[in-house]
């Protein structure tokens, strides 16, 4: 299963990033390879996220202390893809970890145990209707509170809203 | 002296703070719950400026989102169209000219000097020096924005940079007038010095306010000025080489405290750095030459694949995550703009502060809502 046609697919044994990771959770990793940037992604289950990037950045060897950035993208049928991309001070190394969440898309929230996942986590659940469950502030961030909508979904088209009022419900 | 034994009931109240408050740096509210004169809680709320950038980046083609990039953040355009335009050459493999990458680091850290100018400006008038600061800096940053203006026709909104280079030539007497406007900046960097640096009232009210430690900026995902503040000498330019950087010789200033004095003086010293690099890079620069690639096609298509770029902006990481499906649009362009990243920590900063330096500390911070907000 890949949503990435052009990613190069590595083994894990070239690569000292993804063989971290493959090694300490084999049931976890489901895919390593490199993105169009030359850098290390894996793609892993969703229902270990937490288990995953907590240990990612408690255990010295991998110090990934640094939520560089967390992103979701509408894979239209197959899900929400959930992107984190981290990096470490301490080992000068950086992998984007990728997560494919299908229909009635939820995920367990790393805020608890990493602050600063705290507003990315809410911007995804408004823009993508993504529930972080376990959020400590499950509001929303950069959107009225009262609306339903969640605009970076491939079905949302790109047109105000008022034109649209009465002719389609979101 | 006595002391008053009796215990008083107090009781915390919430002030609302913005948004249309001169001192929050744009459209930024801030409920601070505060109990007699210290700062028990504060819940920033965002989301004023939204304007779906990303939304828009994804129906532009590639030519049409640089324009995007300059609205993003409104001190660093150069920065940010600096991020998108290598995004979308690393995936299309297209290799900027030479002389065109010379052009993207003189105007990048021009445009640095200018924002960190804005920064003094702003900061001086929130700490209380107000007026004198904002008319030395806004002198200087002036002649910056008349250059840039002589340069891209435009005083703010650039649109200079393209996918494998530049747009045109630079104006006529580029590098005579980049040589005074560099020996002006030079003298004006040195004012702002000594009027703010040594200045009682200044590093009375910065000194020690403001603190974040190193392990907390780390957590929280600070970058740029605010995380070098703390202690982490961590500079894209020099740790993660993009562009042309590894070719200048300059260093990376840091803070011991991560205090608000400390942000300033960092910031001090980059605008120093960045004219460095700026006289380096104008001597290196090859005299001649294209500033396009020859064949460049019509309209710009990238095969599907996916990568994150990041530059050293102003503020910090600017980062840009560019999924392409094939065609000539991105499928999906995510921001991370670094003030989103600042801004996280303002609670952890001003829990605890006196509410008169709750607006220094967000003024440290030197944020700017329309890249807070896309």
């Amino acid at each position: 299963m890949t949503t990435d046609a052009a990613a190069a697919a590595v083994p894990p044994q070239d690569d000292p990033v993804a063989r971290l990771f493959s090694n300490l959770f084999p049931s976890i990793v489901l895919e390593t390879g490199r993105n169009g940037g030359g850098e290390t992604q894996i793609r892993v289950d969703p229902k270990q996220i937490t288990l995953l990037l907590r240990q990612a950045k408690e255990r010295p060897e991998f110090g990934f202390t640094f939520l560089r950035c967390m992103t979701g993208v509408d894979q239209l049928d197959q899900g929400i893809e959930l992107i984190y991309s981290l990096y470490s001070y301490t080992n000068r190394h950086a992998v984007h970890i990728k997560t494919l969440l299908p229909a009635e898309p939820a995920i367990d929230s790393i805020t608890p145990f990493w602050l600063g996942a705290d507003w990315h986590e809410r911007e995804i659940a408004e823009m993508f209707g993504v529930t972080f469950t376990g959020h400590p502030n499950p509001k929303h961030l950069l959107l009225d509170d009262d609306m339903t909508i969640h605009p970076l979904l491939k079905a949302h088209p790109l047109a105000p809203i008022e034109l649209k009022q009465g002719v389609e419900t979101f | 002296m006595t002391t008053i034994d009796q215990e008083f009931e107090t009781v915390s109240i919430d002030i609302n703070m913005g948004p249309q408050h001169p001192s929050t740096h744009g459209v930024f509210r801030m409920v601070l719950s505060i109990d007699g004169e210290l700062v028990v809680d504060v819940e920033p709320v965002i989301g004023y400026m939204h304007r779906g950038g990303e939304k828009l980046s994804e129906n532009l083609d590639y030519r049409q989102g640089i324009g995007i990039q300059d609205r993003t953040d409104y001190l660093g355009n150069f920065n940010c169209e600096h991020c998108y335009v290598m995004a979308a050459e690393k995936l299309a493999g297209i290799v900027p000219t030479e002389r065109a990458e010379y052009m993207r680091v003189i105007c990048t850290e021009m445009n640095r000097v200018a924002s960190h100018l804005m920064f003094m400006g702003a900061f001086g008038t929130d700490v209380g020096v107000f007026g004198t600061m904002f008319t030395y800096a806004f002198r200087d940053r002036e002649d910056i924005q008349r250059f840039f203006e002589e340069l891209t026709g435009e005083r703010i909104m650039y649109n200079y940079f393209r996918v494998g280079g530049v747009a045109w030539e630079p104006q006529i007497g580029f590098d005579a007038k980049l040589t005074a406007l560099i020996k002006r900046l030079r003298q004006g960097i040195a004012d702002i010095d000594s009027m703010l640096t040594t200045n009682e009232v200044f590093v009375s009210r910065c000194k020690g306010v403001g603190l974040i430690s190193a392990e907390k900026a780390i957590e929280y995902g600070l970058t740029g000025p605010m995380l070098r503040a703390s202690g982490v000498k961590y500079d894209l330019r020099k740790d993660e080489p993009y562009s042309i950087y590894d070719r200048f010789d300059f260093d990376i200033p840091i803070g011991e405290h991560g205090d608000c004095f400390d942000r300033y003086a960092v910031r001090l010293e980059e605008m120093r750095q960045s004219l460095r690099i700026v006289e380096q890079a104008l001597e290196q620069m090859p005299k001649t030459g294209p500033l396009m690639p020859e064949k460049m096609p019509r309209m710009l298509r990238i095969p599907a694949s996916e990568c994150y770029m990041r530059t050293e902006n102003p503020r910090g990481e600017y980062g840009i995550y560019l999924v392409s499906k094939g065609g000539n649009k991105p499928y999906r362009l995510k921001m991370r703009s670094p003030s989103f990243s600042n801004l996280m920590a303002l609670r952890e900063m001003t829990i605890g502060e006196y509410i008169a330096d709750a607006v220094i500390i967000l003024g440290s911070t030197d944020i700017v809502l329309c890249e807070v907000d896309r």
